[in-house]
């Protein structure tokens, strides 16, 4: 790829701008599985079949299972990024041919980052 | 020396290094090892982390003593700009008075005592007191001594405003409070041997992020928490890597003095992996998913390709994305520094990170408390040198009520720190409470904690112990 097909790189984030699925992750040390229910809520299946709810911040709700690693709670069920912002940082958007080193829709995005008025 | 990588070497995510660098020689300052740094575990008293005793200490003989990054020279780019550095319960002001020339002063009125500024400025050609109006130009003399006839025989000792040190290494503008220091090149030694060797000049870098917290814990609290590595596995287990218990756990950690460096083993190293990491993939595709935070809901878009792994395929992207900001040049570098290749700790607060990963930390306390602090957060994006460097950003201040994900522009990284910041201020308030009175830091893991803290207790005077801790057991 030359420097003249820059563009040519297709970014992976902004894939589900109107219709993200709900987050499900795997703990595959403890043998979990983390499901977002929505409101702040995940529920945890064990492989041994024993399922739990859990505020995303850690106590328990309901169900048989009482204990879940916090941290997997915080990234199943906390608070999410925008879907155009779920970029790995060593990819945080850039777009050379603008003064602002930032593409065009993050300028209206992220206007505070960028030095514009909110 | 020059060490190039067999694919069959491949350990992890981040430190697999093959793929397409077999032309670009290892990077030589990677290749660099010191002497292992001194092994065994440090016992460190909790006091330092909550009593304001340390704090007011530390004040002394670490912040009015210290090397310390205050600004980036592009916050300032005009003679006259300046901007307001502060630490603890110190403030200077730090001012470009020439195309490449910064004098720094204690932000204190000479007169009463009021803060000269409040706030970063621009185009300053003086620094007028808004209480009695005594002014002083940029270069530090006085020029404008209001009731000037009331105050006989002190205009000598008013004439100038007191400086602290300044230098600059690879667009940082660092300050010394103490006009007895050794000069920044001195304190940094071969540092900036290194960034030339990894054609990784932070002065062409765009920050092109900069978010600052504020943190209910100790700042010695927050800052440890990003020098070791080991608490992925537990903070963060969707990080998965692998496969295997490998990747950090086989990293080798560099004492520089000053400064140490995280720096992944050699391609050629026959080093066993050490236990203890915890988690790990159960697939390639799994690496992959877990770097770019893809869910079991989502479909991935990134395929790991047959007979590839997943480290190789994450190289691979960021090689590509890469390429869309600094074009084919990419391709004088070696794979290792996709991902970063090493991590620098250096005293007593700034740790950046290698190659391409962007990121930059920066650790202080807030005012005079000792159960709070400032964590600055950069990304310092590669920029093509042959276009325009667009501005830095501002600093996105967070209040202490506020969650770090509100800060976006940070992408997936916000959300990491929202696993390591629930951790802090319950790491300050255990320490409060601990019967034991003091923690035990690993001996290979936590190297760089105990580095640190080795270099905590020279600064502080503790060589021979912690008076203070001993003072409190006494009573």
């Amino acid at each position: 790829m030359s420097v003249s097909d820059r563009k040519a790189f297709k970014p992976y984030y902004g894939l589900h701008p109107n219709d993200r699925p709900l987050r499900k992750y795997r703990h595959v040390a403890m043998k979990q599985t983390f499901e977002e229910l929505g409101d702040g809520l995940v529920k945890v299946t064990a492989d041994d079949g024993r399922t739990g709810v859990f505020q995303w911040r850690g106590p328990h709700v309901e169900g048989e299972l009482t204990q879940a690693n916090v941290h997997m709670l915080v990234w199943t069920g906390g608070p999410d990024l925008p879907d155009d912002c779920r970029f790995h940082w060593i990819e945080t958007p850039i777009d050379v041919d603008r003064p602002s080193g930032w593409p065009e829709e993050y300028e209206k995005r992220l206007p505070y980052v960028i030095g514009r008025s909110a | 020396m020059e060490t190039t990588t067999t694919p069959s070497e491949s350990r992890s995510a981040d430190d697999a290094v093959e793929v397409r660098s077999h032309e670009v020689p290892y990077p030589p300052h990677l290749a660099q090892e010191m002497p292992p740094y001194r092994p065994g575990v440090k016992r460190v008293p909790v006091d330092r982390f909550y009593k304001p005793e340390y704090h007011e200490l530390e004040i002394e003989r670490i912040w009015k003593k210290s090397w310390q990054w205050a600004c980036r020279e592009e916050q300032i780019p005009n003679v006259g700009d300046y901007h307001i550095y502060e630490v603890a319960n110190l403030s200077f002001i730090v001012v470009r008075t020439g195309p490449q020339a910064f004098k720094a002063y204690w932000n204190s009125c000479l007169h009463r005592g009021r803060k000269l500024c409040e706030f970063h400025g621009k185009r300053a050609t003086e620094f007028r007191c808004m209480f009695h109006g005594w002014t002083w130009n940029i270069d530090g003399g006085m020029t404008d001594m209001p009731g000037g006839w009331d105050f006989p025989g002190t205009r000598e000792e008013v004439n100038r405003l007191p400086e602290a040190k300044t230098g600059t290494w690879g667009g940082f503008v660092f300050i010394n409070p103490d006009p007895d220091c050794e000069p920044l090149e001195a304190f940094l030694g071969e540092l900036p041997k290194h960034y030339e060797q990894a054609g990784h000049d932070y002065a062409k870098r765009w920050a092109q992020v900069h978010v600052l917290a504020n943190l209910a814990c100790n700042w010695k609290v927050a800052q440890e928490a990003f020098l070791e590595a080991w608490h992925v596995g537990t903070t963060h287990p969707q990080l998965l890597r692998g496969p295997g218990d490998r990747a950090v756990s086989g990293d080798r950690w560099d004492d520089f003095g000053n400064w140490m460096r995280s720096a992944p083993a050699l391609p050629t190293d026959e080093h066993k992996p050490k236990p203890g990491w915890g988690t790990q993939a159960e697939s390639e595709q799994q690496v992959v998913d877990s770097r770019f935070d893809f869910h079991l809901n989502e479909t991935s878009p990134i395929i790991v390709p047959e007979g590839a792994t997943g480290g190789e395929t994450i190289r691979d992207t960021l090689r590509e994305y890469n390429r869309t900001v600094i074009g084919d040049a990419i391709d004088e570098y070696h794979a290792v520094h996709m991902g970063g290749g090493e991590m620098v700790h250096i005293w007593p607060n700034i740790h950046p990170w290698g190659g391409f990963s962007r990121l930059l930390y920066r650790f202080r306390p807030y005012k005079n408390d000792p159960d709070r602090c400032l964590m600055d957060v950069l990304l310092m994006a590669p920029w093509p040198e042959d276009r325009p460097r667009p501005p830095p950003a501002p600093v996105h201040e967070l209040g202490p009520d506020q969650l770090i994900i509100e800060a976006p522009e940070l992408g997936q990284l916000a959300k990491i720190f929202m696993q390591d910041l629930a951790n802090m201020p319950y790491v300050q308030e255990g320490l409060k409470t601990s019967k034991q009175g003091y923690v035990i830091l690993s001996s290979h893991h936590e190297a760089p904690v105990r580095h640190w803290h080795d270099l905590y207790d020279k600064w502080m005077g503790f060589e021979n112990g912690d008076y203070l801790a001993a003072q409190e057991g006494a009573k």
